[in-house]
Formats: structure tokens, C-alpha cells, sequence
């Protein structure tokens, strides 16, 4: 599901991402990317895993974005899928966000 | 034509109508029949008065053999369509137009061919039969097109191999039950996008490549992981065949995949190779290393598909060692030869670096380069550095995206190695935050991979603990012991999902 909110962007993705639908992640993705916002949010709120495949689709993504002036954050970033996070030390590269709301306070200067 | 046609009979000889028959033949008046036979028969004998030229081209006899032989009809028929031949006679009274289907067998050249024959009454002026014509009509050509159809669909039936025909867009087109039974999808795929099948395993530059290669040489061949309609994948021998049209543009891609009786076959030639790859890639990892102030071993338990673990350990100087374990992104082949080329790699690396942060930045240079295409990332690993420096009894190290190693001090507590930076080949700069923590005289280090972790319920923070707190009570043991405890542990639960390896490293 897609929103947008004047100059973001949101993805909502609900579900675990596993090699069974890693084909249409990396679809959203690649749409996300070629939205005309600058500012674009993953909300992952409901996912409690991620794959080494999708972790490296979002880093990906990350970089993409920013070779084209566009910021990529994700936001649902709680319990579980937090913790992946974590150990694979993405908030060293990337912001991560606990809610949409506090992506979105992010990308106003709030 | 036909109507009334026997009373001007009547006034002629057979000879003379003959003739005129002939003559009207030769100036094109039987409209359409110029390959077709035309024939005209008593209907008490059976006994031929009239038949076009163009029996000559069907038959292979002349109008003179068809006149002189009362039993020419039999003689012409396939053995088989004997009883055709004689039910036609007593039809004639029946005064419809009486269509049969039969074979003929052509007196000149032997061949068997197809035709369809339309009988009718010639009638008097009362509208009784005086006389039986007929028409054959040659079908071979289309008796053989209808052969090859019904041939090509019972094939396409009831052939175990899954076939699959896309048009030139990869919209797929037409399924067989083979297909169906290999991936689930019946008729509801017709009209689908080809990537309705792609499981996500290959990036999208693989589908390129097989594109390319079709292009190129009309056809492709190798083995690609399918989704199937239940969300599982599986793994097929897959020929993709170019049909073009009469201009020579594409017109539809065949698709053909292996039965599952050819992938068994396969299958076992594969599994020998794997274990081949298996031996090779054990026998790279470090042999346990003993020294003053540290011994150091590591096991490896590989999972079904050949995997991405690796570690290795190397002495830098007289007092410091470089221990190192990664684990690359997914599985199979594609994993394990990175695997392999970072191990070519990893000596010169670690000597020339000694610190995490240079070693890892070092690593990241070598991956970006080697398998970052077109501005993107295709493979990358997770990894856990430590140097270890025994006279000072500190260690140095850093977790690139990989679960937290754990040093266990003599005291019983135990201090997780979580600092780091991300996955090595990820991003095209490393920002390394290297962590250094001193040790006791006892202290025992332990470094694994994620597959120590997987499998278990619970969330990945609550998985890091059990395994923590599995280790405890055991940590004293010396490291083989400690390993094959582990060992012991993991063999149990089966076969794995994931490779594990683990090293432990006793610190004096």
C-alpha cells in the first residue's frame, strides 16, 4: 500500500519478508524509488522478520535514493525486526524509526 | 446438372455422353473439381460410366481402368475400409447426399491417402435414382495437419514433462496438466507476466542474461528455481526455446522443464558434487592452533545446501592473532565461491591490517569491486573480527552485521562483542566502530554464525541469550571438547536450515 503525504512517500509492507516473496519486495522497492518524492518511508509495522536477501534490498535502496538526492528511512522499527536491525548495525547508515509518525516528524523538522 | 440428366442418357450411347462429358470437363464446367473426382456409376452393378481425368493424380489409374474393372472400387480402398466401400452401394436408394471417409491406396505409388466422398441419385423426371455420381475430395494434407495437431496436443497432455509457452512479452499463453502438477497453477496463469514464477532468488540481471542468451541463440538451457502457487520454490532443468513466425519474428517462448524422474537423476550428480564442494570448503577453515596464552579451534556443521560459513585464524606476531568468521548472504554455490575467493584474500588482508578497521575496510574494497555491478550491490557477508593480543590480554574487534560473539570471563560474566559496522560489500564506505575489551587469565571467546541462532522460538535478542546461556555451564572444558560439545548439541536437531560454524578460543 502506497501514501503520500505532499513530499513523502510511504510503503507499507506487512508482511515477514522470506525468499517467498522477496521477488515482489524488491518490485515495491524499485516503485518507491521512482516515485517523484524526495522523501521516502518503508513502514514495516507488523514485520517481525526480515531476510539477509531483503536486508539487502533495503540497503540498496538506501544508497539509491541518495545518489538521487532522495532519503530512504524505515519506519515499524520495534521488537523483533529491531533487533535485526540492530545486529546488522543499519542505523549506523540509515534512520530507523519505532513509527510512521515519527519518520514523518523526522522528514518535517520536527 | 444432375435433375433429369438420365433421360438425355437415354438417347445416347454411353460412348457419345462420355465424350460430352469429358468435353465439358476440359472446358472447366465442373467448377472446383479441377482436383477433385467427379464419377458417374449405374446403381445396380456399381459399374463406373463416367470419372474425371483427375482420377489419374488421386488413384493413380486411368478413366479406362476405372470403366473396364466392375471391382476397381475395391481395389482402390485400404483393406481396412473394405466394408465403406460395399455400404456405400445400398445408400444410393436412400437419395441424400451420403458423405464418406475413407482411405485409398494410389496403384501407382503405393501411398495411402485420405478422401472424403459426397454421393448423390441422379433422378428421373419422376424423381426416381437412375443413376449415382460422386465427388472424392483428396484430405491427406489436412488429414496429416489434423494427425499432427491431435499428436502434438495429446503430447502436450499427457507428456510428464511441464511445458509452458509464453508470447513474445513472456504473457504466458498455455499450460499443460505437467505444469500444473509441478507448480499447482492451472488455467488462472493464462494471461499472467512470466514473473508470476520468479521466486526472488536471481536478481533481475539473471532473467537479462537468459533473455540475452535466447536471443542470441534461439534457445537456453540451465537450471532455475521456479515459485510455485503455494509460495514454495523448486528447482528445475529448464529449456527456453525461441518459435518465430514466417517473417522470422518471435512469436512464442517455449518453456520446458525437467520431470521430476530427470531431476532425481540430476539431483544425484549434483548431491556427489556438493559433497565434493562440502570436503573443499572444510578444508580451507583454520586447523585448531595452540600456542602460549591461547588456544584456538573451530568447528563446522554445513546445512543441506552448500553455504557461505568460513572462518579462519592467522598469527600476526609473536603476540597477537587475528581470528575471523563470516557467513555470506543466502546459500548455495554462488555463496560458497565467495566464500572460497574472501578466504584467498584473507591472509594478506589480515597481516596487511591487523585492526578491525582497517581489515574490514580492506574486505569492503575487495567485495564492492569484485560483486557490485552497475551501481548495485549482488552479494555481501556478515563477519566477526577479533585480535587477540595475548601479552596484553586485550582483544580488539569488530561485528560487521554479525550476532554478537561472547567473551566469557573467569568471574562468569560475560561481555558481547556488538559493536561494529554494517555487512561487509554493502555500502561503498565503512564507518567501523571497533570495540577493545581486557581479558582474565581463563577467559574463553566464542564466535558463531547465525545458524547457531535459527530455528529456535522466540525472538532473535531471546535466541542470542539461550545460546549464551547454553554455552555457561561448559565453558570451562578445553575448546575441542567445548566444540564437540556443540556439536553433539546440533547434530541432534537434524538436518540444519542454515550452515553453523563456531570458534572458541581459550585465552591464557
Amino acid at each position: 500500500m502506497e501514501t503520500k503525504q505532499e513530499a513523502i512517500f510511504t510503503l507499507t509492507w506487512t508482511e515477514d519478508i522470506t525468499l517467498n516473496n522477496i521477488g515482489v519486495f524488491r518490485q515495491a522497492l524499485k516503485q518507491l524509488l521512482s516515485e517523484g518524492a524526495d522523501q521516502l518511508i518503508v513502514n514495516m509495522e507488523g514485520v517481525k522478520y526480515i531476510n539477509s536477501a531483503g536486508l539487502g534490498m533495503i540497503a540498496d535502496c538506501v544508497m539509491t535514493a541518495r545518489s538521487k538526492q532522495k532519503e530512504l528511512v524505515v519506519a515499524g522499527v520495534t521488537g523483533s525486526l529491531e533487533e535485526i536491525f540492530r545486529i546488522v548495525k543499519f542505523s549506523s547508515f540509515m534512520k530507523l524509526f519505532p513509527t510512521e509518525k515519527e519518520a514523518i516528524d523526522y522528514f518535517s523538522g520536527e | 446438372m444432375v435433375d433429369g440428366f438420365w433421360d438425355d442418357v437415354q438417347r445416347y450411347d454411353h460412348q457419345a455422353w462420355r465424350g460430352l462429358l469429358r468435353e465439358l470437363e476440359r472446358m472447366n464446367v465442373f467448377a472446383g473439381l479441377q482436383d477433385d473426382v467427379y464419377w458417374v456409376a449405374e446403381p445396380e452393378n456399381g459399374q463406373i460410366l463416367f470419372i474425371s481425368s483427375s482420377c489419374e493424380q488421386l488413384y493413380g489409374l486411368s478413366p479406362d481402368d476405372f470403366y473396364g474393372d466392375p471391382n476397381v472400387w475395391m481395389r482402390v480402398s485400404h483393406p481396412d475400409d473394405h466394408a465403406k466401400v460395399v455400404e456405400k452401394w445400398p445408400l444410393f436408394s436412400l437419395k441424400n447426399t451420403n458423405i464418406k471417409k475413407y482411405r485409398i491406396i494410389n496403384q501407382r505409388d503405393g501411398s495411402v491417402r485420405w478422401v472424403i466422398e459426397k454421393i448423390f441419385p441422379v433422378l428421373d423426371r419422376i424423381g426416381e435414382t437412375r443413376l449415382i455420381s460422386g465427388v472424392v475430395t483428396d484430405l491427406t494434407s489436412i488429414k496429416r495437419m489434423e494427425d499432427e495437431q491431435r499428436l502434438a496436443r495429446d503430447v502436450y497432455d499427457t507428456i510428464e514433462q511441464a511445458m509452458l509457452v509464453t508470447d513474445e512479452k513472456f504473457i504466458i499463453q498455455l499450460i499443460n496438466p505437467a505444469f500444473t502438477k509441478f507448480t499447482g497453477y492451472g488455467s488462472e496463469i493464462i494471461g499472467q507476466p512470466l514473473t508470476i514464477l520468479y521466486t526472488g532468488y536471481y536478481d533481475a540481471w539473471f532473467y537479462d542474461f537468459v533473455k540475452g542468451g535466447i536471443k542470441k541463440k534461439g534457445e537456453w538451457g540451465g537450471r532455475i528455481r521456479w515459485r510455485t502457487k503455494n509460495g514454495s520454490s523448486c528447482v528445475r532443468k529448464t529449456i527456453v526455446r525461441e518459435i518465430s513466425g514466417s517473417m522470422g519474428e518471435t512469436v512464442f517462448y517455449l518453456f520446458l522443464f525437467s520431470s521430476l524422474a530427470d531431476e532425481m537423476l540430476s539431483i544425484a550428480s549434483i548431491k556427489d558434487d556438493l559433497r565434493l564442494a562440502r570436503e573443499v570448503q572444510k578444508r580451507v577453515l583454520s586447523k585448531p592452533l595452540s600456542a602460549k596464552g591461547i588456544q584456538i579451534a573451530g568447528t563446522y556443521i554445513p546445512s543441506r545446501e552448500l553455504g557461505g560459513d568460513m572462518y579462519a585464524w592467522y598469527p600476526i606476531d609473536k603476540q597477537r592473532y587475528g581470528i575471523f568468521l563470516m557467513d555470506v548472504m543466502g546459500h548455495g554455490a554462488a555463496a560458497s565461491l565467495i566464500c572460497m575467493s574472501v578466504r584467498s584474500l584473507l591472509n594478506g588482508v589480515i597481516r596487511k591490517g591487523i585492526v578491525p578497521t582497517e581489515v574490514f575496510r580492506e574486505l569492503n574494497r575487495h567485495m564492492r569491486q569484485l560483486y557490485h555491478e552497475n551501481g548495485r550491490m549482488t552479494y555481501y557477508f556478515t563477519a566477526v573480527y577479533v585480535l587477540v593480543d595475548v601479552k596484553e590480554r586485550m582483544i580488539e574487534y569488530a561485528s560487521a552485521g554479525h550476532p554478537p560473539g561472547f567473551l566469557f570471563q573467569p568471574d562468569g560474566t560475560v561481555a558481547e562483542l556488538d559493536r561494529g559496522c554494517a555487512p561487509i560489500g554493502l555500502l561503498p564506505r565503512l564507518f567501523v566502530d571497533s570495540g577493545r575489551l581486557r581479558y582474565e587469565p581463563g577467559a574463553t571467546l566464542v564466535l558463531y554464525s547465525d545458524g547457531a541462532i535459527e530455528g529456535e522460538t522466540g525472538s532473535v535478542r531471546q535466541k542470542i541469550e539461550a545460546f549464551r546461556d547454553a554455552l555457561a555451564p561448559h565453558i570451562l572444558l578445553d575448546e575441542q571438547v567445548l566444540l564437540d560439545h556443540l556439536r553433539r548439541h546440533f547434530a541432534q536437531k537434524g538436518p540444519l536450515p542454515d550452515d553453523f560454524s563456531a570458534v572458541v578460543a581459550k585465552l591464557g
